[in-house]
């Protein structure tokens, strides 16, 4: 068994349900082969920098899976014999690349308080961002990531210190 | 001839924390390492390591295929 992280490209035209039905059928078919969806993510619609099947948007779905290397071929022509599906990419990663998995009512609780949190850079651009709301999506994902990453080093330092403490009081008495 | 007169160091030596932004799903981080019409700049220009300059190709190229990154761009449009 390894890793892979698979990003694909839905077409656009697809309304909302007809998409989650295409993504329940693909982690339905790498369920099937024995494998595991350990992430999903919707990174939603987003100007694409070339036109593929002459579209100039598409819908981005990020998967990271556990699943054996055999059977990442017959999940590639699955895309392949997809007309949904205007381009897919399958890399390999290894097991500390792997993103915790929320769900989707939290993290759309998170994102607005994340937009108050950011950096000034960010905020001159906040209403511009507010039109466009494809890289919109995309921004405050990575924001997310990054704010996570920033709070965790925080509680890593918090805990530190705490213990610092404890061991100072500990020698004084 | 490119390095005439100036040392650069490598943007990922002087921050390791860069190195993790290195990937294909960091392509806003990428552009600043391709031309306007859409090149890799080459590293005697940007200073990169070769280690990391490999590591680059690499991910600029996978964004490519995802149409994150363009391969070309035709000046004559802009």
């Amino acid at each position: 068994m390894n890793y892979y992280e698979i990003v694909y490209i839905v077409h656009p035209a697809l309304q909302a349900g007809h998409l989650d039905d295409i993504i329940a059928q693909i982690n339905k078919k790498i369920s099937n082969l024995k494998g595991k969806v350990l992430y999903q993510d919707n990174w939603g619609k987003k100007k694409l920098s070339y036109l593929i099947q002459k579209q100039k948007y598409g819908t981005y779905v990020l998967i990271q899976c556990m699943i054996d290397g055999k059977s990442i071929n017959e999940i590639s022509t699955d895309f392949e014999l997809n007309t949904n599906i205007l381009r897919h990419l399958v890399s390999k990663i290894t097991e500390d690349d792997i993103f915790e998995q929320k769900n989707t009512d939290e993290v759309k609780k998170e994102r607005p308080s994340d937009l108050s949190v950011e950096a000034g850079d960010n905020k001159v651009s906040e209403s511009d961002q507010k039109n466009n709301n494809h890289d919109d999506e995309s921004q405050k994902q990575e924001n997310n990531n990054l704010d996570d990453e920033s709070q965790d080093q925080e509680n890593v330092d918090n805990d530190s210190e705490d213990k610092e403490e404890d061991n100072n009081n500990e020698t004084g008495e | 001839m490119a390095n005439l007169g100036k040392t650069r160091v490598c943007p990922f030596k002087e921050d390791p924390e860069l190195i993790n932004k290195i990937n294909y799903k960091e392509y806003k981080f990428l552009k600043k390492f391709i031309t306007e019409q859409g090149k890799i700049i080459p590293a005697h220009v940007t200073g990169v390591s070769s280690k990391y300059q490999r590591m680059l190709n690499r991910e600029i190229k996978k964004a490519r295929i995802l149409s994150l990154l363009p391969f070309v761009v035709d000046p004559r449009l802009n």
